[in-house]
């Protein structure tokens, strides 16, 4: 098991709902996609952040995903790499961590070279440079304005940020956040821990639009269900 | 709040959490098998046990025929005697063991059974030594009949205890009983390794179904998607 999840860590260009659009994994994105728009009908969650309890709990891959799938139905989708302390959105697109935000928040470069567009038609935003001033980055005002700006641009603002209990930068993002989706891996942490990241997001007043629990242990009676059967007759 | 039937685990349930953790129970198996198997082929002193019997004499004293109702009277008493110090001391002495052996080590590989419905006493001596065995399970009743003959205190018992009526043989080895200590080991292992996985499912405290997600936290479960590999096959 321990095996399997390092192989997805390293293969963040792997695109489980590109390469295998069929496949139950892919169904499952496509569920958590028609539940999200449901949610978000009246449009009020344009940037959505993505946080989890701990680390390696599958956001980055779960993001990516969700980004392609809104794609491929015809949203505007801009990915945003605000974990500055491990970024990881440079990695799903192939891309080298240089000219990213952090370097667009110092005036080094402009909006246009900030913004990237993958082979994929998915506009993403990568971390830049790493610095030490994190939490100076994530609470100025330029960061809020850029977001304010590009909300005017894109049906959806996915933003990867680190995991709530190692540091407070997901409570701080969460200002620039309409809401939240916290994810959960299955069986990885503690139930009080879980409790305790997910209470403390709720005190910032951001609504949390929902849970996700990512690497779920399916059965094989589960996985091969009639739906795996209906599409693998065409 | 959970209910009970939730927390519950049904046979299937249980079957794949076994089949999931054969690994941990496979190793468990095959450590305490390793160490019983150890301990049986390695540590353990094999132990050799001979064996040898007597019939105690019955006497026509009278015109009713045999005096049985003496003689069975005199089969424990005969039995007991053998475990006497004047006898065991005697077979140290005639055997030379004074160096090597006191009379209580020679008493505890010693076991003298007698039963009441028949006149046999049987003798029997477990040692480390095959050789020592034979000799002093032999020995013991040697000096039991020499001593019954020869000391005035133990008259009754003159010319009362034959001459073996089976001849102790090489020691035969006993213990360590080593296929059932191998099975033992097995099936040890095999419930310790089942023990340990059930405490963890028991103890486990982390969420791994979207029921549970939604029984702690007001908020709607967007998705459950499925751990997947890696598929390079382009």
């Amino acid at each position: 098991m321990k095996l399997f999840s390092k192989k997805i860590e390293s293969n963040y260009s792997y695109l489980v709902a590109k390469e295998a659009p069929t496949s139950f994994v892919t169904e499952q994105l496509q569920k958590m996609i028609v539940n999200l728009e449901y949610a978000n009908v009246d449009g009020q969650y344009k940037v959505v952040q993505f946080t989890s309890s701990m680390q390696s709990e599958g956001k980055t891959t779960l993001i990516s995903n969700v980004a392609y799938l809104l794609a491929t139905r015809g949203k505007k989708v801009l990915v945003v790499d605000l974990d500055l302390r491990r970024p990881k959105v440079n990695r799903i697109y192939s891309a080298i961590n240089k000219d990213g935000l952090t370097d667009y928040l110092l005036g080094k470069i402009d909006k246009k070279t900030l913004i990237r567009k993958s082979e994929d038609n998915i506009d993403y935003i990568i971390s830049g440079e790493k610095t030490s001033s994190i939490v100076q980055i994530l609470e100025s005002q330029k960061l809020k304005d850029l977001f304010e700006d590009l909300k005017h641009d894109y049906d959806y603002i996915l933003l990867d940020t680190p995991p709530v209990i190692v540091v407070s930068d997901a409570l701080l993002i969460n200002r620039i956040a309409d809401g939240v989706i916290f994810i959960i891996a299955h069986g990885q942490g503690k139930k009080s821990m879980v409790k305790e990241a997910i209470s403390s997001l709720t005190r910032n007043n951001v609504p949390i639009i929902g849970l996700c629990m990512t690497q779920d242990k399916v059965t094989k009676g589960k996985k091969y269900g009639y739906t795996y059967k209906y599409y693998s007759n065409d | 709040m959970e209910n009970q039937e939730e927390k519950g685990l049904s046979i299937i349930e249980l079957f794949n959490l076994l089949l999931k953790n054969w690994l941990l129970i496979g190793l468990s198996t095959v450590l305490v098998a390793a160490i019983a198997g150890v301990y049986a082929f390695v540590i353990a002193t094999p132990m050799y046990e001979s064996k040898s019997d007597i019939i105690v004499q019955v006497e026509s004293s009278s015109e009713l025929g045999y005096d049985y109702t003496t003689a069975l009277r005199l089969v424990p008493s005969i039995a007991e005697f053998m475990k006497k110090d004047i006898v065991l001391d005697d077979v140290i002495q005639t055997l030379g063991l004074e160096t090597t052996m006191s009379t209580a080590q020679l008493r505890a590989g010693l076991t003298v059974t007698s039963s009441n419905t028949t006149f046999f006493v049987y003798v029997s001596y477990v040692s480390d030594d095959p050789e020592m065995a034979k000799l002093v399970a032999d020995q013991i009743v040697a000096s039991a009949r020499k001593i019954a003959n020869e000391n005035e205190t133990f008259s009754s018992f003159k010319d009362k205890i034959s001459d073996p009526t089976t001849v102790a043989k090489l020691g035969v080895q006993t213990s360590p009983n080593k296929p059932l200590l191998l099975i033992i080991g097995v099936l040890l292992g095999g419930i310790l390794g089942v023990g340990i996985v059930l405490v963890m499912e028991l103890t486990n405290n982390t969420y791994r179904t979207k029921e549970e997600l939604e029984a702690d936290f007001d908020l709607q479960v967007l998705g459950v998607i499925p751990s997947f590999e890696v598929k390079e096959e382009f």
